[in-house]
Formats: structure tokens, sequence, C-alpha cells
């Protein structure tokens, strides 16, 4: 308190400059110590890219129930890894919904989205149309591999973005 | 984009609740323990000022018990969210006559 006239009052409640400058780094601090913790170790976003590139792979096997079979495995290998997530950090969040980069993450989300959906076609057409044998492991490898970063950088700039800004 | 209306909140303002409404606003839930280590307060304090949130519509507190342990986990409420941005709003607003 610097002893100067309050400049907030609310409920009896007053706040001065400083206080209130106190506050908002305090929170600054806060949410920069967050960003800290939010980071996933490595192999968390290597696993996200395997098991996807695992159930994509096994389009090349020509079984359609080996592939449906394959999504037991690939639903309880992403569950696993949110609750391994929220054992490390404590907290579980949705880029999209939540924090300081909501609009950019949406954007790119659409963009994988797109990507997604354009290598999966190409894959199984020349998988299934053109009958090119292992071309679902390749796309599966791109695709997987692309969940990877972009798991990776939605953290990135999530966090860059609590260090940046309140 | 809408902008914030600031807004003096008596129930987010006191320290301890506006650091914990600081941390839930940057994620969707936060695990007890995890608030209570980043606050830098007890267990105690922290279920107190967890409960005033609560009171005041801002804060949910979820249970879940994951492999038999109970996990206590918190997240801010629509209401609570708003609550918070408009004081940081009203922060804001009372320093941005504040010289450097």
């Amino acid at each position: 308190m610097n002893g100067s006239a309050p400049d907030g009052v609310d409920d009896g409640v007053p706040v001065d400059r400083q206080a209130a400058a106190d506050q908002l780094a305090g929170l600054a601090a806060g949410r920069a110590a967050l960003a800290d913790r939010l980071v996933q170790p490595w192999w968390w976003d290597a696993t996200l890219g395997l098991l996807l590139f695992a159930f994509l792979s096994t389009y090349s096997l020509h079984n359609t129930w080996v592939t449906v079979a394959a999504t037991v495995p690939l639903a309880a290998g992403i569950a696993g890894l949110v609750v391994v997530y929220k054992r490390i950090t404590g907290t579980w969040w949705d880029a999209r919904k939540v924090g300081p980069v909501q609009g950019r993450v949406r954007r790119a989300m659409r963009w994988w989205f797109a990507g997604y959906l354009a290598v999966l076609a190409l894959g199984l057409a020349a998988e299934r149309l053109l009958d090119v044998r292992g071309a679902m492991v390749a796309a599966g490898a791109v695709l997987g591999l692309g969940a990877a970063l972009l798991s990776r950088w939605v953290t990135r700039i999530y966090v860059a973005g609590l260090r940046a800004e309140l | 984009m809408t902008a914030v209306q600031p807004r003096f909140d008596a129930v987010v303002h006191a320290p301890p609740r506006l650091q914990i409404c600081g941390l839930l606003a940057a994620v969707d839930t936060m695990e007890f323990a995890a608030v209570r280590d980043a606050v830098g307060v007890s267990d105690s304090v922290l279920s107190k000022h967890v409960k005033q949130l609560e009171e005041a519509g801002y804060v949910k507190v979820g249970k879940a018990t994951i492999a038999s342990r109970q996990r206590t986990s918190l997240s801010l409420t629509k209401a609570g969210r708003t609550a918070f941005a408009a004081h940081v709003a009203e922060l804001r607003r009372i320093t941005a006559a504040l010289p450097d």
C-alpha cells in the first residue's frame, strides 16, 4: 500500500493502484509457474504418435476386423495417456477452450483435421484401389509423426502464451 | 470478440482465492494437491477458500477414485471464469493510471 486514495471500491473493499499492480504481478508469476509444470515429457507425444501409427497401419492388413479391434487398444492407449498426463502435471486442459491461444489452436486443429483426412484418403486410395501394399503404413507414419509434432507444438504455444500475458 | 466489463469481485479478491482462480482460469481442471502446492497453503486453508468459491458458484469440486485413491479436482465454472476475467479487468483499469 502506498497510502494513496482507493481507486477501486466495491462492497467496502478498497484497492489502491499499487496493490492492484502487485496482484496482477502475482497472478502473472503464478501463471508462469503453472506453465513450467504443464509440459509433458517427450515420450508422451511419441507414444501418442505411435498409437496412431499402429492403428492406421492395420489398414494395410486388409482385414476389417483387425482394424475394428485395433480401435480398442487405441482408445485405451489415449485414455491411459490422459491419466498419465493428469498424474504428472496435476492438470488437464484443452487449448481450444481455455487459455491464451484458443483461436490459434482451433485454426491449427481445423488444418490438421483437413490434412489428416487428405492423407488418410490418399493412403486408403493407394492401398485399396491401386493395391499399393504398405501405403497405409506410410500414411500412418506421416499422421503419427504429425500428431506427435502437433501435440508438442500446442503445448509449446500454450505455455508461451501463459508466460507472455495474463 | 467481447470486451470484458471491469468489475471488482469481493469473493475473488482475497489473495489466496485470486491465486486459485488465476490457476484454474488457465486450465480445465487442476488437482487439489497441485493447487495447494502452487498456492503454497495447507490443505485446510485451501479447503476453506475453495468452499467459499464453491458457495459463490465459481468453483466446481470433482471427486474420482483412481487406483483406490480418491482424487479431488477443481475447475472454474462459467460464472467463475466471468467473475475472474471481470476482476482482472478491474485491476487493469485501476493500474492503467499507475505512473512508471
